[in-house]
């Protein structure tokens, strides 16, 4: 690749879902094989130019792109190990998603819209893994939640449209919120680029209080993605959208948007110093163990298996919460890892959930009596994620989990454990009797709405294939956890390279 | 040892570097495989034997994993695989009792499992972030971990007061999975606390006592309870809890005698583990074929080897185990050694409760149907047990050239044998089973109602179990 074209590889990334997705818009809806071949080729496209960068940036090269933006504050697109890990992550299950929302919507209307934000969507996602400053990372925030809302309403059911609205209630004034503690801070200290360490050390000695306050409200802004309580409110609700769109928001876009941004703020824009110097971590880590619990309770409540999927989400996010506001390395990786980690098992868990809904109507978990037998594959995958979310080895949930644990242990805050244990002991209530009633449950009832959608498989192989996709990945993911190929992996080096821990 | 630290989860080392791994491996596998051999023929009418094969082979795959483990994460990732596929196993049936049961397990086993999950990242974060146990050896014990540990390996071993699932998990088990459910995957949580609490530690001496007690009063409690049993296998599983028990003495034994002597309590440990596991696996492999088919001469001269091995007479491998738990107790000068007779008389009783029982209950099946032989297939590995637990005990008299290819240090549990031969030790053997017999008799005819009454108060376990179901499963 020619040098000149390096420099623009950041931004080549996110024009190469946003492009495709523009084109999008203008197809009509017949036209089914030019947007599937466009689809196709974008996350293609993006697969190839992240893989480049990945190995740029494993050798340790730096990939940067600028924009004049706002007087003091440009618009900057750059590549470090941690953009990486997000960016692989979001682009890898896009791919999945992709594949999976083609056949889930197949014959459904208004597909060019669905498939158009769809893409919007992943470039937004992509954008603020890759943003520089806070400003930059603001703006793609913002985009996030326009492209998403499309999205969650997308069935125009008077249910979803109510989804909808709080969805984009929450989110806005989350992102307002966001706004107000970007404003101070760059009042404060303008907007440099995302420093390791921070580059707010040198304000401590004039305003603390201010700080403090930026802080709590960016983290109050993020929180409403990453579903902190008590701003979680309106994800159980949003996940009346179809199944893919509830995967990517749980597993990649939003949820992980937040959590995402309060690791870069947490580490690249205060820095591990300046947050213990506030005592900022205290109560983001009581907040994070307590909506660990909280959402593991409030799941156990769920008969629907989506909304309870939706809980749980809630309780594994701020696993990674939790991990940043120990404010120790090996916690650190924990969290970083729990990004990819809970990333592929939720989606993995969604998928089936969307499986099941398509190929029998099964929505409750009650209907679940039986499963394993009619939907054997996808019921793997469900127990193996489920098992994840659990903690249970070989699946790769154990290893965040273990790294977590040993965080706690290391920061002498041996009580997080027990917060990991009693969530485990609460996700293993709320998963494993679903897991029972797929394997060993006597089916008692004709299944709501059986449909065959496939000759050879137990259901489309559009469905099918994306969720043994992910199953691999989280298998793959648990075993080889030390291989250099593997999250784990980089996660240590995100740690080792970007964040100062004085040791 | 083998590292696979960088390509498979961090610290991963598998590999049997001591003596003790080396030889629970081996009772391990050998009954793992009989075990399996049995079930050829033991589900071949079965009309879900796929889904038994496969909880089967991933709970012998986790069994294998967890002695061959050389650190931390290896060692949880087969337990783990053990216990969860444990629950397929006493699933499997699908009655009523065996749902209940079931539950009980996999409750109480995801319990053990987070105990164990925090007790190891305590000790690994104590440790420095090393994962295998020779770094584990020399860094101090602190009293949480150690409790954590024999809670959560403890659920696992089912000693007293630990065994509520136990005693309703492996009856209702397949008869090829309740032997290695009681014979080897039992012996993991012993396992497992003779890995993670290394007898150098100082603070173990102070557990070490207490521990003791507690094996000896489950040793007690397991085969009294066995007597209010009515089912063979729950006989048999209230005497796995008793010799659990046994197991428990003789590893905080090891705790607690001098260095010089600790192997010898080491030696006894895996001993008695081998005897138990060959012993009790085969009992519950005759129990299962009783249900089913009619025994020959034969077979009740088989079935009444492994009782006699189990009551430790002179000769069998039960005797070599017992001197071996005495030569311990007595090594470390317990004050209450004499304890130990009422131990092997509660035994005693317990198994002509047993004996009684499997009597009855072939009977039971003669009356109504016709019943056929038991086949080889089933009779055969029954057989390989019993001359498993003869080798065992009397492969030291065998000529050397014979027995170079036996395992290594097993010829020196024959000098424990012959130590059982002495006109004492004879007697001491023999006089409790000699009281058992009126005993069991007298018991038998004046409190047999009550204890049969006593035997159904259990259900309060049950009764907590589905409360807690209710709790976190409304519908």
């Amino acid at each position: 690749m020619q040098a000149w074209l390096l420099d623009y590889l950041p931004l080549l990334i996110v024009l190469s879902s946003l492009l495709p997705g523009l084109l999008i818009f203008t197809l009509k809806e017949q036209q089914v094989a030019l947007r599937t071949f466009l689809n196709l080729l974008g996350v293609t496209l993006k697969l190839v130019l992240v893989f480049l960068m990945w190995q740029g940036v494993k050798e340790g090269e730096s990939y940067y792109y600028r924009i004049a933006f706002l007087p003091g504050a440009d618009l900057i697109l750059q590549a470090d190990a941690l953009s990486l890990l997000f960016v692989v992550l979001s682009s890898v299950l896009w791919l999945a998603t992709t594949i999976y929302a083609i056949g889930y919507l197949e014959h459904s209307p208004l597909r060019s819209r669905f498939f158009g934000y769809f893409s919007l969507c992943v470039s937004a996602t992509v954008g603020l893994a890759l943003a520089g400053n806070l400003v930059t990372f603001l703006l793609f925030y913002e985009l996030l939640t326009l492209a998403t809302f499309p999205l969650v309403v997308h069935r125009g059911t008077p249910q979803s449209l109510a989804a909808g609205r709080r969805y984009l209630a929450y989110t806005l004034s989350g992102g307002l919120l966001l706004m107000l503690g970007v404003s101070l801070l760059h009042l404060l200290a303008g907007s440099p680029d995302f420093t390791p360490g921070g580059y707010l050390a040198p304000l401590l000695a004039s305003g603390s209080i201010l700080l403090q306050v930026a802080f709590a409200l960016l983290i109050a802004g993020l929180g409403v993605k990453a579903a902190l309580f008590p701003l979680h409110g309106w994800l159980p609700q949003a996940m009346v959208a179809p199944a893919p769109v509830s995967a990517l928001l749980h597993a990649v876009a939003v949820v992980k948007a937040g959590a995402f941004g309060i690791v870069r703020v947490v580490y690249d824009v205060f820095g591990v110093e300046v947050v213990r110097a506030l005592d900022l971590a205290w109560p983001l880590l009581f907040l994070a163990a307590f909506t660990i619990l909280f959402g593991s309770w409030r799941a156990l409540a769920q008969q629907d298996l989506k909304k309870r999927l939706a809980y749980s989400t809630i309780s594994q996010v701020s696993y990674i919460t939790l991990g940043v506001a120990l404010l120790g390395p090996l916690a650190a990786v924990g969290a970083l890892v729990h990004l990819v980690h809970q990333g592929v098992m939720k989606i993995t868990l969604f998928f089936c959930a969307g499986n099941y809904a398509e190929t029998l109507g099964i929505h409750k978990i009650r209907e679940l009596n039986g499963v394993g037998r009619q939907m054997p594959m996808t019921s793997l995958a469900f127990t193996i994620g489920a098992l994840g979310m659990i903690g249970i080895p070989p699946a790769a949930g154990f290893i965040s989990k273990w790294y977590l644990g040993l965080g706690a242990a290391e920061v002498a805050q041996p009580w997080v454990i027990l917060v990991f244990v009693l969530s485990g002991l609460l996700n293993a209530c709320y998963f494993l009797p679903v897991v029972y009633r797929i394997w060993f449950g006597v089916q008692y009832s004709a299944w709501p709405s059986p449909q065959r959608l496939s000759s050879r498989f137990e259901t489309h192989w559009m469905l099918l294939a994306p969720s043994m996709f992910t199953l691999g990945l989280i298998l793959l993911m648990g075993l080889f956890a030390s291989t250099e190929l593997s999250p784990l992996s980089w996660s240590e080096l995100i740690v080792e390279r970007e964040f100062s821990f004085d040791d | 040892m083998i590292d696979l630290s960088h390509l498979l989860w961090p610290g991963a080392g598998l590999g049997f570097t001591s003596a003790v791994s080396q030889g629970w491996l081996l009772f391990t596998l050998l009954l793992w495989l009989l075990a399996l051999l049995y079930s050829l023929s033991s589900q071949q009418q079965d009309p879900r034997a796929g889904r038994y094969w496969l909880f089967m082979l991933l709970c012998f795959a986790g069994n294998v994993l967890l002695i061959a483990a050389q650190d931390a994460l290896s060692f949880y990732l087969g337990f783990s695989m053990m216990s969860l596929a444990g629950t397929g196993l006493v699933l499997h049936s699908g009655t009523k009792q065996a749902r209940r049961a079931g539950r009980l397990y996999l409750q109480l086993a995801v319990i053990g499992e987070l105990l164990l999950f925090s007790a190891l990242v305590l000790r690994a974060s104590a440790a420095g972030g090393l994962y295998d146990w020779q770094s584990w050896q020399n860094v101090p014990l602190d009293h949480l971990t150690i409790s954590l540990f024999v809670l959560g390996l403890g659920l696992k071993a089912g000693f007293f007061p630990l065994h509520l699932w136990l005693p309703q998990a492996h009856p209702v088990a397949p008869a090829a999975a309740s032997a290695v459910l009681s014979g080897a995957m039992i012996k993991a949580g012993i396992f497992g606390m003779w890995l993670f609490l290394p007898a150098t530690d100082p603070l173990l001496q102070q557990w070490g006592q207490g521990v003791l007690w507690l094996g000896f009063v489950s040793a007690i409690f397991g085969a009294l309870a066995a007597l209010c049993q009515q089912k063979s296998k729950q006989i048999l599983a209230y005497s796995s809890v008793s010799q659990m028990g046994y197991l428990l003495m003789l590893l905080s034994l090891s705790w607690l005698l001098p260095p010089a002597q600790q192997s010898l309590a080491l030696i006894a440990l895996v001993g008695y583990a081998a005897h138990h596991a060959f012993a009790k696996g085969a009992l519950f492999l005759l129990a299962g074929s009783a249900s089913r088919y009619r025994f020959g001469t034969g077979d009740q001269l088989l079935l009444g080897f492994f009782i006699v091995s189990l009551a430790a007479l002179p000769f069998t491998s039960g005797a070599m185990a017992k001197t071996a738990l005495k030569q311990a107790t007595a090594a470390f000068a317990l004050p209450a050694a004499n304890l130990l007779y009422l131990g092997a008389l509660c035994t005693a009783l317990a198994l002509c409760h047993l004996l009684m029982r499997l009597k009855a209950e072939q009977l039971a099946l003669l009356s109504q149907t016709s019943a056929s032989n038991m086949p080889w297939l089933q009779r055969g590995p029954v057989l390989l047990l019993a001359v498993a637990a003869v080798l065992l005990s009397w492969s030291g008299v065998m000529p050397a050239s014979a027995s170079v290819w036996l395992p290594l240090g097993i010829t020196s549990y024959t000098s424990l044998s012959l130590q059982a031969l002495t006109a004492a030790a004879i007697w001491a053997a023999i006089w409790p089973l000699l009281m058992a017999l009126p005993t069991y008799y007298l018991l038998q005819r004046f409190a047999g109602s009550w204890l049969l009454q006593l035997g159904r108060r259990q259900r309060w376990v049950f009764f907590t179990s589905l409360k807690l179901k209710r709790l976190y499963q409304p519908l």
